[in-house]
């Protein structure tokens, strides 16, 4: 199957979110309205584009132009918030686990965040 | 969403089907993970992002205080596991972070694994579990080794679980499986 390369997939799992949430459905429910995979979905929020057909189903589910959704070059939608600030608070709850486990699962996440950012940056080419 | 066992077992086949499993056939928590473009990173293969004491800290001398995170990246999940614990003990824990992944439970409620019932959304957990038993040993299989009366070495050597996680997947099954036999052997 071939994959709808120039798609902004940040921007169009968004929009689908933004959605989905408003009918009150779950991915899963999405998924089956559109007639593709539930990982299809899980795919697109982690990075993964989707192939041209669900790229398809999923602009006319959305009633917006393909176009819409096309990549910009040079541009990034990269708007994560600040990983550890979200975390910190609810490792620092976990009654199981002491001062020092807390600051290395930190610097375990750390570094596994900037793993998976190159990859999905070496894969975006 | 309401999760009845009903809708989490679809949610299971599904799953296993997505990966051309039948009822009977083991799973594999890492190709599905795969599957979802949700990457696994096993700690030892992070010392060189420059976290070697973490490493080691996890490792050997605290190996046993935590076993796998569910990470959110903006939309993405990330997972990373503790590869000092036992393979079966990673697939079992895999599988229930996929349990919460699958059914779309909100990350406020989940963070760390099949551990932390005391901190989090017991129900989630709950059900992350249920989730968990039916992708590894679903009920039909479990039917099946229980009408066939395999003990739990066997089924764990079968589904690569700890005799443990085989003795929760069967219980009930042997159950129903000794009733129905013995129904059988009173009307003979």
């Amino acid at each position: 199957m071939d994959i709808a390369t120039n798609v902004d997939v940040r921007t169009l799992h968004a929009a689908l979110d933004a959605a989905r949430s408003e009918r009150g459905l779950s991915w899963r429910a999405l998924a089956k309205e559109l007639n593709v995979s539930p990982s299809t979905m899980s795919r697109m929020a982690n990075g993964l584009k989707p192939d041209v057909t669900a790229f398809a189903a999923m602009t006319s589910w959305l009633r917006l132009p393909a176009e819409s959704f096309y990549q910009i070059p040079g541009e990034s939608s990269d708007d994560e918030p600040e990983l550890l600030a979200a975390l910190a608070p609810l490792l620092r709850a976990r009654r199981d686990l002491d001062a020092d486990d807390v600051r290395y699962l930190e610097d375990l996440i750390t570094a596994a965040a900037r793993r998976f950012r190159s990859e999905r940056a070496a894969q975006d080419g | 969403m309401r999760w009845t066992q009903a809708l989490m077992r679809e949610v299971a086949r599904e799953e296993r089907a997505a990966l051309g499993l039948g009822p009977r056939d083991p799973f594999d928590p890492y190709l599905l993970c795969k599957e979802h473009g949700i990457a696994v990173y096993p700690v030892s293969t992070l010392d060189d992002q420059g976290c070697v004491a973490a490493v080691a800290h996890f490792l050997n001398g605290r190996s046993r205080a935590w076993s796998a995170a569910l990470v959110p990246l903006g939309s993405a999940r990330i997972i990373i596991e503790n590869d000092s614990h036992s393979w079966v003990r990673r697939r079992s824990t895999l599988a229930h972070e996929l349990g919460h992944h699958l059914l779309e439970h909100t990350f406020s409620d989940v963070v760390m694994a099949e551990d932390h019932t005391r901190q989090f959304d017991n129900t989630q957990e709950k059900q992350a579990t249920f989730l968990a038993g039916e992708l590894l040993i679903p009920l039909e299989a479990a039917e099946r080794m229980a009408f066939d009366d395999w003990d739990n070495a066997r089924v764990a050597a079968a589904y690569e679980v700890s005799e443990q996680f085989a003795q929760m997947q069967m219980y009930g099954q042997r159950v129903r499986a000794s009733r129905a036999t013995a129904k059988l052997s009173t009307r003979r």
